[in-house]
């Protein structure tokens, strides 16, 4: 870097001025941060989130009775009966069940990987790990640049860092759904309040950071230049990243409102881990129902748990316990009821999130009209691991494009690609085929 | 009971435990081929019609491999193939053309040979490399050894990828996104935000970010430096109150002196650094000593002084062939007479009897005498009183001293034995209650002597001055049954004692004065002086370093300048909003045309003290790019490049201009340097060629810290590594010996251990029920989890054999813990080593940390111990179950049936025979300790515990004890060659390949060699082909 005095060097009086001068003048008014801002230039935008819960369900006591916008709630779907209006309860969907053996679909590691994927991944002990960029990932490329983030990963637990050796597959297939890259999964934040930061914490020091992005790039190009293939691409993965929380400043900086203080105030989660997993699960709702809210990203993906996850559930009924050992009930009887309980609460922090969204209004309609909201599992029966007939939930009207309120019935073994494929149009991909798909699905609008 | 056959062929099936003879044949091509035409007709047979080039079921291809070498690179499919065969699931049931039992023999037994067989020594490949990025523990301590503070900077990173042999250093697992990169930037900018920067002294660390300084705030935090370094040192110094402070000194400094009066430095340096003593104390000593009858006229010169030093000038004066004994004495006697001087010191208490005077009387003794002197100083007012002064007889009778005969009263002063010269009776002030004693009033200088009865072994009394003392009273009192002199003048043997008021004080102070002068005592001027002359290099360095930093500090050049500034009346242009000083370059550059308007004289000062001020802040800033230079040399772990000198230079002026403080700029620096990929990536140089290379010394020495230390290099592996001398076998050899014993080397406990064994999961995943096991507290789950960590750390530290893993006869407890283990004896929260009297502990198959992890939440798993034992102890891989099983519920609901009973539903099978076979054998054999690591005889279903797996040799192990022992013995190769495999797949943190089978086998033979201690695998792996070599950038590998 010989000329040193670049454009990053801005003093500290310009930063000044740039923060200061957009922090003016603009009133808010706090339940329609859209419609005030925007809503005579361009129309709302489309959200897109998924809600992931890991180790299947009580196979018996979801599926509905009945299709049409008449169908009568199963066990498991009764906490939806408020917001009924609001979903989509689709049947027998799921990934094609058998890939060959180097290229499993399903199980605790793979099923979760390939979830929003559907491509089968690579048997891999951690070398070679493949999948495919994941539905989330491929819409947020659509809107990366009107947002401050691209897209939003959130979870609850820590990763999985080891393999299993009788599967001989990574456990790192485990952690996450969301892919970037064929190769490159996103690791998720879980932590509530650093996800909070993230997305509405002071961008104050920005010309600080701004030079150290600048020089940590061009310190990766140099670098770049003296590696070997292979090496060039985790270069490659580190700049992009770097390029992205650089994109990620400039939006601060140039286009992004402040966030009204009364909006967050009593609404920023305490540092470190949630108190309890209610907790936890409320506060990253909360977290993706402010930053759909205040536009700061359009994509979210949230896993209730990783796979195989084994969370404690006495806390919603002693007759819960870890969520796998619960999963594996071989029938007895405890141990149904206790993962039947927890199918359901489940469902209920679902609508948690489908209520809250519902109670913003965007003009005439509300944040959640203005969303497609993903429910699913990458297994059925979390006993057997069995992956055929998904459940899936879909909330939301994209806009109108959507006519919600309804079970559909589809043929078996009807590829939830198909789904993906659908929704990504409805997001304005306008695309032909997305991974396994073997076209749209039909009956949604 | 069904199974769904096309899915249990679509997992592959790895089932046998790779045992390895110690030699190998080294069957050529040849041989080779001709065997491998056998076995092509068998599989071309039975199984090529569907495992073929075109049509590759499960993946497999026979037709592919060729030659030796090809079946090895896809050993894993080999495997299976065994597998498949010896279990009958391949080929399917439908296929109506199936082996005999003798061409599956063959067969399987061809694939053994030739696995087992092939010479890896003969393949030369040190394996893919990776770039690596730090993982997160490694990030951690990374940051820990940079900074010195363990900030625990990565503690809300997400987790890194697991692969290979399974751990989280796995290069090829570990990609990088944004989540991650945003998670880096932060953390880099809160650690830069610790850092102090210093002109003078470098760069430090503080655990609070450092605040922002003023100029004139940092001037008084380096002259707070200075005034620190001198108390730092005072604090160390003898303290006038503790005589042994002082009194190691004297005689060495006193033999130094009588043998060599004239001692170069070096000889007094070489003196007290052999007796442990301060190079500057013990010099201040020895030449007091050597110069004392020098100074006789000035230093000493006092009563009390000479007192002090006169017998030692005696002795210095004879000093050729002195006696040993002699200088014994006088040093003693030195000691004794500075020492009655000392504060607190009875002397204080000297106007009530309050010191004792004591002689021994011997057995055929006859006289006693009794000498009081005057100190030669003149005797008014010298006098004493003796209370009760008596003699004890051997039967215990007292005899007073007034009713012994006196035959002698030598003196021309008044004695009185009934009562005080003014008539009022003994009564010591100290009695209180008026109570009469026996007494003797005696006036110096006296030499009495009295005759004693027979039997007499001991004289005492208490002295004191009272009644007509005053504060110039003071005597010397000395007791004995041997004649001695008349006390004329000072006398060397007697006792001091001084009379009230100030004397006793001034005495006091004046050896206060001699010592202070002697050696500098406290904060009196000569301290810093003498600290000084004590310096090491090292703090020779950081003293001149913080002078330096005053100097720069107080700015006087800059300074200088601004004054004339303002004088000149252009005080508006110092005007800052915060009343600071600007920068130079702001001032400068705001109007350079300011000094025009100055008379030619001025303008010439004017310019004269500008270049001055920035001729001084160039040395400055070089000061501190010089400190941000060497930051960089450990951020990067390797030299620093010209190019990056240019960059962090340019770095370093262009945030110095733009944030007008140097701290804040050398922090930006700081935290531009911690995003680099050269901190965040282990990056090692690679060739151009087409072949392997031996690694450059540099990343040879990050390979063994980030191997043994899960860190950065120290600064003694990087001297090593920069002098070219790592490479050299000793060399390596007794640095990874050094490193073993570091505390570092915790780090294969927490990182490698716990991941290779599993207790790490009773932190995260594994959780007993609290419900049915409400003992488990945090407190038990956390002294299980050091247990483990401590007893693999004990094996790495003490070089232990690496078989105590599967035994042992200590473990490490707490009492919490040892009540849980129900072992009596060991009180208190903390950890400590415990011999082990039973046979149920000790090794981690009955460790409650193993015990836990294998275990469901609520009950024993005899299937996951089994499997564990199987997988991570010897090797032997367990394939999930298949997928879509039906099992038979009613008999595994059944919980009257016993856990055996209910697990032979899956061992009636045969497809879940193949595996459970071998694990639940294993797992039944620890059925003796429950969920929570207990020792238990009965079940949770009230049953008796039936420890015993029976094997399907038919061998029956008799619990915990016959499973150790069957490991120890039948499986010991199995868990040697999976450690070393373990082991190697952490050091090189890729996954391995076939032909790291050699370092493996060579693992294992050196552990046999070598009482099986760690530091023999350790060793072989860092002097390992894939550990010292790396492929070059055009590597042609062998076809994988």
């Amino acid at each position: 870097m010989g000329n040193s005095k670049r454009n990053w060097t801005l003093n500290r009086r310009t930063a000044l001025k740039g923060i200061g001068g957009v922090s003016l003048g603009l009133p808010w008014m706090e339940t329609m941060l859209w419609a005030t801002a925007k809503k005579d230039i361009e129309p709302a935008p489309l959200r897109l989130g998924v809600i992931y819960q890991p180790n299947g369900i009580n196979p018996y006591e979801w599926t509905p009775e009945g299709t049409g916008d008449n169908y009568k709630l199963s066990k498991t779907l009764r906490p939806l009966e408020p917001i009924r209006d609001e979903v989509l309860v689709l049947t027998n969907l799921n990934h094609d069940l058998e890939k060959g053996p180097d290229r499993p679909t399903s199980g605790h590691y793979g099923g979760t990987s390939n979830f929003l994927v559907g491509n089968g991944v690579k048997r891999s002990m951690g070398s070679d790990i493949q999948a495919g960029v994941s539905l989330d990932q491929l819409a947020a490329l659509k809107v990366a640049d009107q947002t401050l983030l691209p897209s939003l990963e959130l979870s609850t637990e820590s990763e999985h860092t080891g393999v299993d050796t009788g599967e001989r597959i990574t456990q790192l297939y485990g952690n996450s759904i969301s892919w970037l890259t064929p190769s490159t999964p996103l690791t998720r934040e879980r932590y509530p309040r650093l996800a909070f930061d993230r997305l509405f914490g002071k961008t104050s020091g920005l010309g600080d950071t701004r030079s150290v992005i600048d020089m940590t790039l061009s310190s990766i190009q140099r670098l770049a230049r003296q590696v070997n293939q292979n090496d060039r691409h985790r270069l490659d993965e580190y700049l992009t990243s770097v390029r992205s929380l650089e994109k990620k400043l400039d939006y601060s900086q140039m286009h992004q409102r402040p966030v009204p203080e009364s909006l967050i105030k009593d609404r920023i989660p305490s540092p470190g881990e949630a108190e309890t997993h209610d907790e936890h699960l409320s506060q990253m709702i909360d977290i993706m129902t402010l930053a759909f809210q205040t536009d700061r990203t359009r994509v979210a993906t949230f896993m209730m748990g990783r796979s195989s996850s084994n969370i404690d559930f006495s806390f919603v009924d002693k007759k819960c316990e870890g969520l796998h050992g619960m999963a594996h009930h071989v029938g007895i009887k405890e141990k149904l009821e206790g993962y039947q309980i927890a199918n359901e609460y489940t469902v209920k922090k679902y609508v948690e999130f489908l209520q809250k969204l519902h109670a913003i209004k965007e003009g005439e309609r509300s944040v959640l009209d203005n969303s497609m909201i993903l429910y699913g599992n990458n297994m059925r029966d979390g006993n057997s691991h069995s992956s055929a007939n998904l459940p899936i939930l879909l909330a939301g009207r994209a806009g109108g494009q959507i006519t919600s309120g309804r079970h559909i019935e589809y043929p078996e073994d009807t590829r939830l690609c198909n789904l993906y494929l659908s929704m990504l149009n409805l997001f304005g991909l306008n695309i032909s085929s997305f991974n396994e798909s073997t076209g749209e699905l039909p009956g949604l609008s | 009971m069904k199974i769904n056959i096309s899915c249990l062929a679509a997992w592959i099936c790895i089932g046998v435990v790779w045992v390895f003879p110690e030699s190998s044949l080294h069957a050529d091509q040849a041989d080779f081929q001709k065997s491998y035409a056998e076995i092509k007709s068998i599989l071309n047979k039975y199984c090529i019609d569907c495992h073929n080039s075109e049509q590759h079921e499960g993946g497999l291809d026979f037709e592919r491999y060729k030659v030796e070498k090809d079946i090895l690179i896809h050993l894993q499919k080999w495997f299976s193939v065994i597998d498949q065969v010896e279990t009958g699931v391949m080929p399917p049931e439908e296929i109506e053309l199936r082996p005999n039992a003798s061409e599956k023999t063959k067969l399987v037994s061809w694939i053994r040979t030739t696995i087992n067989d092939f010479d890896y020594e003969s393949v030369k490949d040190p394996g893919k490399s990776t770039l690596r990025r730090l993982n997160r523990s490694e990030y951690n301590n990374t940051v820990r050894d940079l900074t010195g503070v363990d900030f625990n900077a990565a503690r809300y990173f997400s987790g890194d990828g697991g692969g290979g042999e399974g751990f989280d250093n796995n290069a090829e697992g570990m990609s990088i996104h944004p989540l991650m990169v945003e998670k880096y930037f932060k953390a880099a900018r809160d650690i830069s935000r610790h850092a102090v920067v210093s002109y003078g002294e470098g760069i430090r660390f503080n655990s609070d970010p450092s605040p922002t300084l003023t100029p004139r705030s940092y001037h008084l935090l380096a002259e707070r430096k200075l005034s620190d370094f001198y108390n730092d040192f005072i604090d160390m110094l003898p303290k006038y109150d503790h005589r042994e402070d002082f009194e190691p000194y004297l005689k060495p400094a006193m033999r130094l002196a009588l043998v060599s009066p004239e001692a170069s430095h070096q000889e007094i340096y070489d003196t007290a650094i052999k007796h442990h003593l301060m190079p500057g104390v013990f010099y201040k000593w020895y030449t007091s000593f050597a110069e004392a009858d020098k100074n006789k006229g000035s230093r000493w010169n006092s009563q009390f002084g000479h007192w002090v030093i006169d017998p030692w000038i005696e002795l210095y004066g004879k000093r050729e062939g002195f006696a040993e004994t002699e200088l014994k004495r006088v040093s003693e006697d030195f000691t004794e007479k500075t020492h009655f001087a000392k504060s607190g010191s009875s002397y204080r208490k000297v106007a009530g009897p309050s010191m004792e005077v004591k002689a021994e009387i011997k057995e055929n003794s006859t006289v006693l005498f009794l000498s009081v002197g005057d100190m030669g100083d003149g005797n008014e007012y010298d006098h004493v009183v003796f209370h009760n002064p008596q003699v004890t007889l051997t039967d215990g009778t007292v005899v007073y001293l007034g009713d012994l005969e006196l035959i002698e009263h030598q003196g021309n002063g008044n004695l009185y034995r009934e009562q005080f010269p003014d008539g009022q009776p003994f009564v010591s002030a100290a009695s209180g209650e008026g109570e009469i004693e026996h007494g003797f009033y005696i006036e110096a200088p006296a030499l009495l002597s009295f005759k004693l009865p027979a039997g007499v072994n001991a004289f005492n009394a208490t002295m004191g001055m009272e009644k007509t003392c005053n504060e110039k009273g003071s005597v010397q009192v000395y007791a004995s049954d041997e004649e001695i002199p008349f006390p004329e003048g000072k006398h060397t043997h007697a006792s001091f004692f001084c009379g009230p008021g100030e004397t006793p004080l001034k005495t006091a102070m004046e050896w206060w004065g001699i010592y202070a002068d002697l050696i500098g005592y406290g904060r009196r001027p000569g301290a810093k002086e003498m600290i000084d002359v004590s310096l090491g290099e090292q703090d020779k360095g950081r003293l001149d370093a913080i002078r330096r930093e005053i100097q720069y500090a107080q700015r006087e050049p800059i300074k200088k300048f601004f004054s004339f500034v303002e004088e000149k009346d252009f005080g508006h242009l110092l005007k800052t909003k915060d009343g600071e000083m600007p920068a130079l370059s702001d001032l400068a550059n705001k109007d350079r045309s300011a000094p025009c308007k100055l008379s030619e004289e001025d303008q010439k000062q004017w310019n004269a003290l500008k270049e001055g001020a920035e001729e001084f802040q160039g040395t400055v800033d070089e000061e501190v790019r010089t400190h941000l230079l060497s930051f960089a040399e450990k951020v990067f772990r390797r030299p620093v490049r010209d190019e990056e000198v240019q960059v962090i230079t340019d770095t370093y002026r262009a945030s110095i201009e733009d944030v007008d403080d140097f701290q804040k700029a050398a922090q930006l620096v700081i935290q531009s340097l911690l995003t680099r990929p050269q901190f965040l990536f282990r990056i090692e140089h690679e060739g151009p060629g087409q072949d392997a290379q031996l690694v450059d010394d540099i990343a040879l020495a990050n390979r063994l810290s980030y191997f043994l230390w899960s860190s950065m290099p120290d600064e003694t592996l990087m001297e090593l590594a920069k002098e070219g001398r790592l490479q050299d076998d000793s060399v390596l050899e007794s640095q990874v010996r050094r490193m073993l014993k570091d505390p570092k080397s915790m780090s294969l406990s927490r990182e490698f251990a716990s991941q290779w064994l599993g207790f790490r999961k009773i932190l995260s995943e594994k959780k007993p029920d609290p419900k049915i096991f409400p003992s488990y507290t945090k407190q038990l789950e956390e002294s299980m989890y050091q247990e483990a960590i401590m007893v693999f750390d004990d094996i790495v530290k003490q070089d232990k054999s690496v078989l105590e893993i599967l035994d042992s006869k200590t473990t490490f407890l707490n009492e919490s813990l040892a009540n849980h283990y129900n072992i009596q004896g060991v009180k208190g929260d903390h950890m400590r080593q415990v011999e082990l009297k039973d046979d149920h502990r000790g090794g981690f198959l009955s460790m409650g940390s193993m015990l836990v992890a294998t275990s469901f939440p609520g009950r024993t798993s005899p299937v996951a111990r089994g499997q564990w034992i199987l997988d991570a102890l010897i090797g032997g891989k367990v394939p999930p179950p298949p997928e879509n099983l039906e099992l038979d519920e009613s008999k595994l609901d059944n919980r009257s049936l016993s856990k055996k009973e209910r697990l032979a539903a899956h061992r009636n099978n045969f497809s879940c025979s193949v595996c459970h076979d071998r694990m639940d054998p294993l797992g039944f054999s620890l059925e003796n300790f429950d969920a929570i690591g207990r020792f238990r005889s009965k079940q949770e279903n009230g049953q008796a515990v039936d420890a015993i797996g029976e094997l399907k040799s038919g061998q029956q192990l008799q619990g915990v004890k016959g499973l150790k022992e069957y490991l120890a013995t039948t499986k010991k190769d199995s868990f040697l060659h999976q450690i070393a495999q373990k082991s190697l797949g952490f050091a090189l943190g890729r996954s391995l390949e076939y032909y790291d089978e050699s370092v493996i086998r060579a693992s294992v033979i050196s552990l046999k060699e070598n009482e099986y201690r760690f530091s023999a695998m350790a060793l072989t792996i860092v002097k390992s082909y894939p550990f010292r070599y790396k492929r070059e950038q055009g590597y042609i590998t062998d076809g994988k």
